[in-house]
C-alpha cells in the first residue's frame, strides 16, 4: 500500500469532510465524508469550483443546501499546504447541524419558559444566594407599580414590610431553604404607591449557576380580606348563639316557674278538691287549661335540654336499671298524655332481668319521645311494639337494640331528614298538624350518642316507623 | 437579480455583464454579515436559495453563502467574507483596488 492509498483511505475515514483546493478555488479532491455533506455521492466534486482558498483563523459558518429543512450547517476551515510546488489548500468541513439545532431548542425551550414566567398572573424574582434580585416579571412591576430598575439589584426585604432585615436572618433563613428545597409562606410587601399587599410566596432553590432561588409572589389581599371579613362574621355569629343559648336557659326556668302555678292550680280546680265548679262548660275549661299547661311543660323542657346539650351541660349519671320496668313505666306515661291511645295496644317485649347502665330520667325521656311519635302517628287501633333484644342473637357483645315499631302513616325519605332536622320541623306540617316543637327527636339522638349509643330511623310511607335505639355492650349489666 | 439565470455556468460569459452575485440561505447572522461585507464591495446581487433553487443548481453552488463574480462565476468564495482584502484579491479588477469602493458600477461590463 503506498502512500498516497493510505492517505486517502485515512482521509475516508474522517468524520470532518475534506476537499483540496488549488489557487484558483477548483477542488483537486474530495474526501467521502466532503461527498455525504453536498449529496454528491455519485458526481464528482473534483473539478468544479468551490471557494477561493482563503485561509481562515477561525472557523467560518456555512450553511450546505439540502432542500426542506435538511440544511447542514457546516463550520469551515481553510489552510494552505506547501508540500508541494503547487499551492495547495485544505478545506475541512464539520457538520454542526445537530449540536446547532439542540442550540436552537434549548434558545426556542429558554423563550417559552421565559414567556411563561412574563405572562404569569403571579410576580416572580429570580435572586442570588445572597437574596439579591438578578430577575423580576411584569406581574410583579403591575402588583407593586415599581420600575424594574427599582427591583433589581434589591433584596427581598427592601420591600417586606414584616421581613427581618438583618443581614444574618436573611442568610439563616436562606440556608434553611437550602435544606428544605423549598418553602411557603405569607408576608406583606409594600408598593409604590405606599399601600401594603397580602403576598404569598413560594420560593424554591436550584443549584443551577452557583445557587438561585425562584420565588413566585401571588397577591393574596383580596383573599385576605374576605378572610378576615368572614372570621369577624364568624365570632358575631358565635357570640349570637352564645347569647342565644343563655338566653333560652334563663327564659326556659324562667317560663317554668309560672306554668307550675298554672298546673297546680288547674288541677285542684279540675279534680273540686275545694268544691264543685258548677258547669260543665268550666270542667271542660279548666281540662283545657291543664292539657296546655302540660303542653307548655314538656315544650318548655326540650327548649331547656336541648340548650343544655348545646352548652355541654347536660349531665348523665350511670345506673342500674331494669329495662323491663323502664319501658313499661313509659308506656303508661305516654298513655296518660296521649289519652286517645289505650295503654294495651303497646306490646312490650324485654328478655327478663335485663338491666342496662344509664340515666334513669334521660332514657324514659327517649322512650317517651320516641313512644309518644309513634303513638301519634299510629293508624288508629293497630299494635305498637316496644322490644328490646341483643342486637346479635343471644349475644349481648354487640350491644343492645330497642326498637319502637308502629305501622302508621309513616314518613318519606325527605321527611326523614326533616324530622333529624330540628329547626325544619318547626316549618313542617306535622307540627302543624301535632303540637311540638319537633324537638324531641333530635334530643333524643342527642341523648343516645351521650350514652355511646345511637338512634336509627327507618320509615316508610303508609307502612309505619321502626325507630331502633342501640345501647352499647359496655351499657349492659352482665351480672349473671 | 432577474438578470442572473443566463450567465450562471456559463464559464466565459464576460460579456454579459459583470457584476457581484451572493447566494445566501436565510436570514442567519452569517448570511447577513456576507450581504454586509459583499455590499462594501460594490453592487451586489443577492440571490436566496430558498427563493430560487435553480440559479443557485444551475450556477453548481455547493455552499451558501457563496460570493461570485457573473461574468467568470468559476471567481467564489464560501463564507461571511470577513477577510474583505483577501476577498478583493481573489475577485481580481477592479475589485481588487480597496480605495475604490465604487469601481464596479455596472457600467464596466
Amino acid at each position: 500500500m503506498d502512500d498516497i492509498t493510505l492517505s486517502t483511505l485515512a482521509l475516508d475515514n474522517l468524520a470532518e469532510g475534506v476537499l483540496l483546493i488549488d489557487q484558483a478555488g477548483t477542488v483537486i479532491y474530495a474526501n467521502q465524508q466532503a461527498r455525504v455533506l453536498f449529496e454528491r455521492e455519485g458526481r464528482p466534486l473534483e473539478g468544479g469550483a468551490f471557494s477561493a482558498p482563503i485561509r481562515t483563523t477561525d472557523p467560518i459558518e456555512i450553511v450546505i443546501p439540502g432542500g426542506q429543512g435538511a440544511d447542514r450547517i457546516v463550520e469551515m476551515r481553510v489552510s494552505p499546504l506547501r508540500s508541494d510546488q503547487d499551492r495547495l489548500s485544505l478545506v475541512s468541513l464539520r457538520d454542526v447541524s445537530e449540536r446547532y439545532r439542540a442550540a436552537e431548542q434549548l434558545r426556542e425551550r429558554e423563550a417559552v419558559y421565559r414567556s411563561v414566567i412574563e405572562s404569569a398572573h403571579d410576580g416572580f424574582w429570580i435572586t442570588d444566594l445572597s437574596a439579591r434580585i438578578l430577575e423580576v416579571n411584569t406581574a410583579y412591576l403591575r402588583m407593586t407599580g415599581f420600575a424594574r430598575e427599582d427591583v433589581l439589584g434589591s433584596r427581598p426585604q427592601d420591600f417586606d414590610v414584616d421581613a427581618d432585615s438583618d443581614a444574618a436572618a436573611v442568610a439563616a433563613r436562606v440556608e434553611t431553604l437550602i435544606d428544605r428545597g423549598s418553602d411557603v409562606f405569607e408576608t406583606r410587601h409594600r408598593t409604590a404607591h405606599g399601600t401594603v399587599i397580602d403576598v404569598e410566596l413560594s420560593i424554591s432553590y436550584s443549584p443551577v449557576s452557583g445557587g438561585r432561588l425562584f420565588v413566585f409572589l401571588r397577591d393574596i389581599t383580596p383573599r385576605k380580606q374576605a378572610e378576615a371579613e368572614i372570621l369577624t362574621a364568624k365570632a358575631a355569629a358565635e357570640r349570637a348563639n352564645r347569647s342565644k343559648s343563655e338566653f333560652l336557659a334563663a327564659m326556659s326556668h324562667d317560663l317554668r316557674t309560672p306554668l307550675n302555678a298554672i298546673m297546680g292550680f288547674s288541677e285542684i280546680m279540675r279534680t273540686e278538691a275545694f268544691g264543685p265548679l258548677g258547669s260543665d262548660r268550666y270542667r271542660e275549661y279548666v281540662q283545657g287549661i291543664e292539657d296546655s299547661g302540660a303542653l307548655l311543660v314538656s315544650l318548655v323542657n326540650d327548649v331547656l335540654d336541648l340548650s343544655k346539650i348545646e352548652a355541654g351541660k347536660y349531665d348523665l349519671r350511670d345506673e342500674a336499671l331494669d329495662l323491663r320496668t323502664l319501658m313499661d313505666r313509659s308506656v303508661v306515661q305516654t298513655s296518660v298524655l296521649g289519652r286517645v291511645a289505650d295503654r294495651d295496644l303497646v306490646q312490650v317485649s324485654c328478655p327478663d332481668g335485663l338491666r342496662i347502665l344509664g340515666d334513669d330520667r334521660a332514657l324514659a325521656q327517649v322512650f317517651n319521645n320516641i313512644l309518644s311519635n309513634a303513638i301519634k302517628f299510629n293508624a288508629e287501633d293497630r299494635p305498637i311494639r316496644f322490644e328490646a333484644a341483643f342486637h346479635t342473637d343471644h349475644d349481648p357483645h354487640d350491644g343492645l337494640d330497642i326498637r319502637i315499631i308502629d305501622r302508621g302513616i309513616g314518613m318519606a325519605r325527605e321527611e326523614i331528614g326533616k324530622a333529624l332536622n330540628p329547626f325544619e320541623m318547626i316549618e313542617s306540617q306535622h307540627a302543624r298538624r301535632h303540637q311540638g316543637t319537633g324537638l324531641g327527636l333530635h334530643i333524643s339522638i342527642q341523648v343516645m350518642q351521650l350514652l355511646g349509643g345511637d338512634l336509627r330511623l327507618d320509615s316508610r310511607p303508609r307502612e309505619g316507623t321502626c325507630v331502633t335505639l342501640w345501647l352499647p355492650a359496655n351499657r349492659i349489666v352482665m351480672d349473671r | 437579480m432577474s438578470d442572473a439565470a443566463p450567465i450562471a455556468g456559463s464559464g466565459g460569459g464576460a460579456g454579459l455583464g459583470a457584476g457581484l452575485r451572493l447566494f445566501v440561505l436565510g436570514q442567519t447572522e452569517t448570511m447577513r454579515r456576507a450581504i454586509q461585507n459583499a455590499r462594501r464591495l460594490g453592487p451586489v446581487d443577492v440571490v436566496d436559495v430558498r427563493d430560487d433553487p435553480a440559479a443557485a443548481e444551475l450556477a453548481r453552488v455547493l455552499a451558501t453563502p457563496t460570493l461570485m463574480r457573473t461574468d467568470d462565476p468559476r471567481v467564489r468564495i464560501v463564507g461571511d467574507l470577513r477577510d474583505l482584502d483577501a476577498v478583493r484579491g481573489h475577485l481580481g479588477p477592479p475589485y481588487d483596488d480597496p480605495s475604490d469602493a465604487s469601481a464596479t458600477g455596472h457600467g464596466n461590463g
